[in-house]
């Protein structure tokens, strides 16, 4: 398998970026005071008021700092370890590589368009555009006509496509649920807080919802770019997961509500992503180096 | 029918019936507001549009930017969609990259929308208008017969100037843009676009997007790769629209809210003229 030195180059400065943005967010908590602030929608916000997150919600806040740690615990490790793999013509690492720039572009878009603006708007506009554009050169890479021959038949292949649908039906049910109400009754949505629109929202129903039920039919067609899409989406999942269930803990340890719907039905995908990654790894043949 | 063309009809017709709503929504509610100001998180004083249409709780400036957008949506855009479907289900090539093109506007436009504006009864709408436009390119890009490519190109397609224009206008974008960021971090104060907004969308998407694929579509056209031909067809219909409608948008500013003047819609047009002069000389030099 031939490897992109562009690729393998610009990952490598992603890593070290995202060590930059997210290790200053969970360490730089600066001074000030949480204060209240009265939104254009006459809601009161409570507001962080210190560290990079200073114009940020103190529930966004606390949800970026505890991304910015899995980021910086799993995002950042799995990235390096896709890229040494990647470099030594591991299908596996390739995979993996994509699979977490994928995870690594959800991250900084949301970062970008989310985040308050403060200091470091041009590293998340940097990362995001390095993220979008190393993803696309990765994506462009992948053989998936390869990728199912070296993929075995156990693999669980209904299944995953099952749980790509049954993701995109649980995002859509939750963010409708979440949107439809207040258009119908004329108030603002819930978690929107002080910030000008649901940013994660719109990204999910926008491309995680059509790329997850687009990868489910292909995957069960037994089509290549099914096998090849599956994969870069259950690392994808499991990170965002991964991320999802600490941003949980840090809401519960900041003292916000959390549905215990959202609890467990986050954590079940998080756990449902990791098995079958770790099941869809597992069955991937490596050929022997000559 | 091949289902990729099926796929492209679908994404078109759906495109196509979203944007005369998100239009007609954006024109049809419009009352001129009631502005009032309102003071920011970061302590500025922004006059908002107010009264009852979509952009009530937009700024002035953001509010009268995107009414451009839905008239140009509406006359412009619409009627060239249907145009480009009807052609499209002929089998013209032109037709396949006018398509692309329009989905490269709908993906650029209503991702600034929705991300930009502020949440509105539109956001879903607009929210399924930069999906549609996303798949919309993916596919496009995909079902184009590269092998061929070449040969539908006519020898004088405006391939140099084309070229100087795409990394000219990807050099201008970052460097308006970090004027006013660096401005801001010089002065410690907010930036002067940043209004009422969580962030400078707009400034992300120019500096993060727009700007490395109009100097990496204008460096390989000028190589004379195929990739740099669509990129710059598709960049430059985008850019084209967009400065239209952004003339209509100034207009309407300078003289329902004295904001910006005679200069700044003059600037708008004739960037305007430049990006749809050259879509226009380009699609002109494409074969069938």
């Amino acid at each position: 398998m031939q490897t992109s030195k562009t690729v393998i180059r610009l990952s490598t400065i992603i890593a070290l970026l995202s060590l930059i943005a997210a290790g200053t967010g969970i360490f730089w908590q600066g001074e000030g005071n949480i204060y209240e602030f009265i939104s254009l929608r006459g809601e009161t916000v409570t507001i962080q008021g210190r560290g990079l997150y200073r114009y940020d919600s103190a529930s966004y806040a606390t949800q970026a700092i505890a991304q910015d740690a899995v980021t910086l615990i799993l995002g950042i490790p799995l990235l390096i370890t896709g890229i040494i793999l990647y470099r030594k013509g591991s299908l596996r690492g390739q995979l993996l590589l994509t699979g977490t720039l994928a995870y690594m572009l959800y991250t900084y878009i949301s970062y970008t368009f989310l985040s308050a603006y403060n200091e470091f708007f041009l590293l998340y506009v940097g990362l995001f555009s390095l993220c979008l554009f190393t993803f696309i050169l990765a994506m462009k890479e992948l053989n998936p006509e390869y990728i199912k021959q070296q993929i075995s038949e156990n693999i669980p292949r209904r299944g995953v496509a099952v749980f790509m649908m049954v993701i995109a039906g649980f995002l859509t049910l939750a963010w409708l649920g979440r949107i439809v109400p207040p258009l119908i009754a004329g108030t603002p949505p819930f978690g929107l807080e002080s910030y000008t629109t649901l940013v994660i929202q719109a990204l999910d129903l926008g491309i995680i919802v059509p790329v997850s039920i687009l990868t489910a039919i292909l995957l069960w067609k037994e089509q290549p770019w099914g096998y090849a899409l599956s994969a870069v989406v259950l690392i994808k999942g499991l990170t965002m997961g991964a991320a999802l269930i600490a941003m949980i803990i840090g809401l519960i340890l900041a003292g916000v509500p959390v549905s215990p719907v959202e609890i467990i039905m986050f954590s079940g995908i998080a756990l449902a992503a990791l098995i079958f990654t770790l099941t869809l790894f597992r069955n991937i043949h490596e050929p022997i180096a000559a | 029918m091949q289902r990729e063309k099926l796929f492209i009809l679908v994404l078109s017709i759906t495109g196509i019936g979203l944007i005369l709503i998100a239009s007609l929504a954006g024109i049809m509610t419009n009352d001129s507001g009631d502005p009032y100001l309102f003071t920011s998180l970061q302590g500025e004083d922004i006059e908002i549009y107010g009264g009852e249409g979509i952009y009530q709780n937009d700024s002035i400036y953001k509010a009268v930017m995107f009414q451009g957008f839905d008239w140009v949506g509406l006359l412009i855009v619409f009627p060239l969609f249907l145009l480009g479907i009807f052609q499209y289900v002929r089998g013209r090539f032109q037709a396949q990259l006018l398509l692309g093109s329009i989905f490269t506007y709908l993906a650029y436009i209503y991702l600034i929308g929705v991300m930009g504006n502020t949440f509105n009864s539109m956001f879903l709408v607009w929210t399924g208008l930069y999906s549609v436009g996303f798949l919309g390119v993916i596919t496009i890009l995909a079902g184009i017969d590269m092998s061929n490519f070449m040969q539908q190109i006519k020898p004088s397609f405006p391939r140099k100037s084309l070229s100087v224009y795409a990394i000219a206008l990807g050099i201008f974008l970052p460097i308006m843009y970090l004027m006013q960021i660096f401005t801001a971090y010089a002065t410690t104060n907010p930036p002067e676009p940043l209004e009422i907004y969580t962030t400078l969308e707009l400034a992300a998407l120019e500096i993060g997007i727009m700007a490395p694929l109009h100097i990496l579509g204008g460096v390989l056209l000028w190589k004379k790769n195929k990739w740099g031909y669509i990129l710059t067809i598709f960049l430059a219909f985008t850019a084209g629209i967009t400065f239209m409608a952004l003339s209509v948008s100034q207009i309407l500013l300078s003289f329902s809210y004295q904001q910006g003047g005679l200069a700044e819609v003059i600037q708008m047009a004739v960037f305007g003229v430049i990006a749809s002069g050259f879509s226009l000389a380009a699609f002109k030099h494409i074969e069938d």
